[in-house]
């Protein structure tokens, strides 16, 4: 399998700012590997850099140890799917599908079959016809995947490519970009701000701030043991407790109600909020810190918003995090 | 990256070509002009001495300043109501208004100047509606008058419409549900947010008549003489170089002023593009 | 409604009348038999147009302002084009005094530009000859076709761009396939400015024009002001065909594309 990424020392410096502080990333072949951070964190610079689109001040950038770093972006054969798509409305769905494969001086039949494949990769054999304005969001999307991968790249780059969707049309994109991944067996680095999706697609996710790579694992590392407080905050909910110049991580599922004679953190009922099939019960302990635990509790167990309870969690749902 | 890089740099020398057939098919000639009103017939300052001098060439200017405020004025009278009208109007008739603007602002310089000429003869159509001796309109102020600010008012009228359209009307509304009378509203919330747009239109309006030369021309008479035109009859009559060489220096000066104030107030490219 | 908005539609109907009306005039009067100008004509002819045809005098001037026309159009969109091209996406130095320089030929009255050609083209041997009118009016023409380019440009997605790249598209082909379509309303838009600037260009062609070349508004110019010709009136209305022919095709296109 081919497609192996590897980002080497790579700075991005621009008139007064830092884009990229010396980062380095090894993605594998065949990959799934998500860009994650807030906007400015440099995910989309580092995307760029590996498309070709920016030049890095200094560093390199490999694909299957061969160094690209001053090849321009047309010689990369990388796949790129764009925020917002970047359809071209001059032309049809099929002649966007073609683009690529006309470049390559594919034609006649053989063309006509290869971008037919992609569109029913996509599920959009019928609209070839169409021009991009005439098409829903979520079809764009599909459009502009079919067009990244028409011509077989060995990495596909994503950047932010649901971002302007709605939430449940993006959740059924999200599973058939999945099914892709798994179908062409070819590397994907995915680009984006939501650590929902980060968590639920990628093989590994590498978290960025400020320009550095603050940690990259699985999913679950990065879920259960976070290297710091920020990574700890930035995917899902967390409840930080101060212990003798350490931090202890219990995520809210973790983290008990019980009645206030029984041991644990003493708190007060701040507020209680049903959320699909459980309890979303956020209390305050008397240094003013709040904790937050999800819970489904018999409803004659109710706490109501005002009663004194004691949180308390099992060793073993702790984690301790350097701080 | 590095070829990337190259085009970047690239895209800036693509003004080379732009830059260097203007410089030398345009500021050079324009270099010579001035070169010229300081040297010929002899060095010095001559010319324009020649031209503060002579009362007759003073009231050219005079006539010229009078001129372009007279046209600048009724420009502003016509256009401005026109222009407003054009932001409240129903669909349909915005495109009725717009077309009347565009008509002239499309239609060859000539043709329509040439139409003044038959409407406003002796024995013209205008004339034929007003009964008892005919008006002079013709080869005088009113015919320039008229004539000038056909050709200026879809100048001024665009931009203007795009200033007011612009305008947030819920502002008047809210002025209004303030306490503010409609016509109290007007003034001292509509019309100072329109003012840079109309004064920067009708600043142009007036320095385009400054400098305008076939319309004064054919519809004025010879009392009317304004500067371009004095400007073609040093040349083609008595073949003063140096001296038309200071006129057109004087008028390029005063223009340059102006525009410069009109800069200030907004973007100039834009009132040039606003026709399009 | 309110008598103060009946009377701005009254005044702004005056004006519009105003506008339009004696552009309109001409046609009548261009199918007059009289050797006179006369409105409303008293007897129809097509004498004036067919004068027009036949006097070689107006034909020639007619054929050197389109052949003027044509190729101020091609050089103003090759300038222009890459000018603006530079202005929006390049670095380059200088910036204010650069966009001063293109903007500055609309500015600048054009009887200035004229006598300042005039004496530079005299000695150059370029008055009364094609090249002269094309490298004036040129200057002309240039700054609207940077402006409507330029708008275009700036509107421009560049992401497109970046896609046709990723796609495998070199930078030519990338322009080629790309961006040219994409920008060419701007370029059409500009191609119609930079024409009708110069098919309509008296003043510079008044010191320009000799013998060996009159351009048409120069010929009418004379036609009105040294003699009235009523052929004026058949060459007035004829332009004003055509640039009616042209905005109803640009509206039929418009409308079937929408």
């Amino acid at each position: 399998m081919t497609g192996a990424v590897d980002v080497r020392a790579v700075t991005k410096r621009y008139p007064g700012s830092l884009a990229l502080d010396e980062v380095s990333l090894h993605v594998a072949a065949g990959e799934f590997m998500t860009l994650l951070g807030s906007s400015g964190s440099g995910k989309s610079t580092l995307l760029n850099v590996v498309a070709g689109f920016t030049e890095p001040t200094s560093g390199s950038v490999l694909v299957d140890d061969a160094d690209i770093t001053g090849v321009p972006p047309h010689r990369r054969e990388l796949g790129m799917v764009f925020q917002h798509y970047a359809l071209f409305p001059h032309m049809n769905v099929f002649e966007n599908v073609a683009f690529p494969l006309r470049r390559r001086k594919v034609r006649g039949a053989e063309l006509r079959r290869r971008v037919g494949d992609a569109l029913e990769v996509v599920e959009l054999g019928a609209l070839g016809e169409r021009r991009p304005a005439q098409l829903s969001g979520g079809q764009q999307q599909r459009v502009a995947l079919a067009r990244a991968i028409v011509f077989q790249p060995r990495v596909l780059l994503m950047d932010e490519p649901l971002g302007a969707l709605d939430k449940r049309l993006r959740e059924q994109l999200q599973l058939e970009i999945k099914r892709l991944h798994r179908e062409l067996g070819i590397t994907f680095v995915f680009v984006t701000h939501d650590q929902e999706e980060a968590l639920t697609m990628s093989d590994r996710v590498a978290l960025l701030r400020e320009g550095r790579i603050v940690q990259v694992g699985t999913p679950q590392e990065l879920y259960e043991t976070p290297a710091s407080r920020y990574v700890a905050e930035f995917l899902g909910e967390s409840n930080l407790l101060d212990e003798d110049g350490g931090l202890l991580l219990v995520r809210p599922q973790h983290l008990r109600i019980g009645p206030p004679d029984g041991p644990g953190l003493r708190a007060v009922v701040r507020e209680v909020i049903y959320v699909g099939g459980g309890l979303r019960i956020e209390v305050e302990r008397p240094g003013g810190q709040r904790l937050v635990a999800r819970t489904t509790v018999r409803p004659e167990e109710l706490p109501r918003p005002g009663d004194e309870v004691v949180a308390h969690w099992s060793e073993h749902d702790s984690v301790n995090v350097p701080a | 990256m590095t070829a990337l890089r190259r085009l970047g740099d690239g895209w800036g020398m693509l003004v080379l070509p732009l830059a260097a057939f203007l410089l030398v098919v345009f500021v050079y000639p324009l270099a010579s002009v001035l070169a010229r009103s300081l040297t010929d017939p002899e060095p010095g300052l001559g010319n324009y001495a020649a031209f503060f001098d002579s009362p007759v060439y003073l009231d050219v200017l005079g006539n010229t300043f009078v001129t372009a405020g007279l046209v600048t004025l009724v420009t502003l009278l016509l256009g401005f109501p026109y222009a407003y009208l054009m932001t409240v109007a129903r669909p349909f008739w915005r495109g009725v208004l717009m077309a009347a603007v565009l008509v002239p602002f499309w239609t060859s310089l000539l043709v329509r100047t040439f139409a003044w000429v038959l409407l406003l003869r002796d024995t013209g159509v205008v004339n034929a509606l007003i009964p008892g001796e005919p008006v002079p309109l013709l080869r005088n102020l009113a015919g320039i008058t008229i004539g000038m600010v056909q050709v200026m008012l879809p100048f001024a009228v665009l931009p203007m419409y795009a200033t007011m359209r612009g305008i947030d009307r819920r502002l008047l509304r809210a002025a209004e549900g303030l306490g503010a009378t409609p016509v109290f509203a007007f003034w001292r919330v509509y019309a100072p947010l329109a003012l840079p747009g109309v004064a920067a239109a009708l600043l142009l309006v007036f320095v385009s008549t400054l400098g305008f030369y076939v319309t004064p021309a054919l519809l004025g008479g010879p009392k009317d003489v304004m500067i371009g035109e004095l400007i073609v009859q040093q040349l083609s009559g008595v073949l003063r170089w140096g001296f038309a060489s200071a006129l057109a220096v004087i008028l390029l000066l005063v223009t340059g002023a102006l525009l410069l104030v009109a800069s200030r107030l907004v973007d100039l490219r834009k009132m040039i593009g606003s026709g399009s | 409604m309110r008598p103060g908005r009946i009377a701005l539609w009254v005044l702004a109907a005056l004006t519009a009348v105003y506008l339009v009306l004696p552009v309109f005039i001409v046609i009548p009067t261009s199918f007059s038999a009289s050797s006179f100008l006369e409105f409303p004509p008293k007897e129809w002819s097509g004498r004036w147009y067919e004068n027009f045809f036949t006097d070689p005098v107006w034909l020639d001037s007619a054929l050197a302002s389109l052949r003027v026309a044509v190729l101020v159009t091609l050089l103003s969109l090759v300038l222009g084009t890459a000018a603006a091209l530079g202005m929006v996406r390049g670095r380059y130095r200088l910036r204010a005094l650069v966009s001063g320089l293109v903007m500055a030929p609309v500015l600048v009255p054009y009887v200035i530009v004229g006598l300042a050609v005039y004496a530079t083209f005299l000695e150059l041997g370029l008055t009364q000859t094609t090249l002269g009118f094309v490298l004036v009016h040129t200057a002309l023409a240039v700054p609207y076709v940077v402006i409507t380019v330029s708008s275009s440009l700036v509107s421009f997605d560049r992401r497109l761009e970046q896609a046709a790249m990723s796609l495998g598209a070199g930078p030519v082909s990338t322009f080629a396939r790309v961006t040219l379509p994409l920008i060419a309303p701007g370029l059409a838009g500009g191609a119609v400015f930079a024409f009708v600037t110069s098919f309509d260009e008296v003043v510079t062609g008044v010191f320009l024009s000799g013998p060996d070349l009159t351009t048409l508004p120069v010929q009418m110019w004379s036609g009105v002001r040294v003699q009235i010709d009523p052929t004026v009136a058949a060459v007035s209305t004829m332009l004003l065909l055509v640039t009616l022919a042209v905005f109803a095709t640009a509206g039929l296109l418009r409308r079937r594309k929408s």
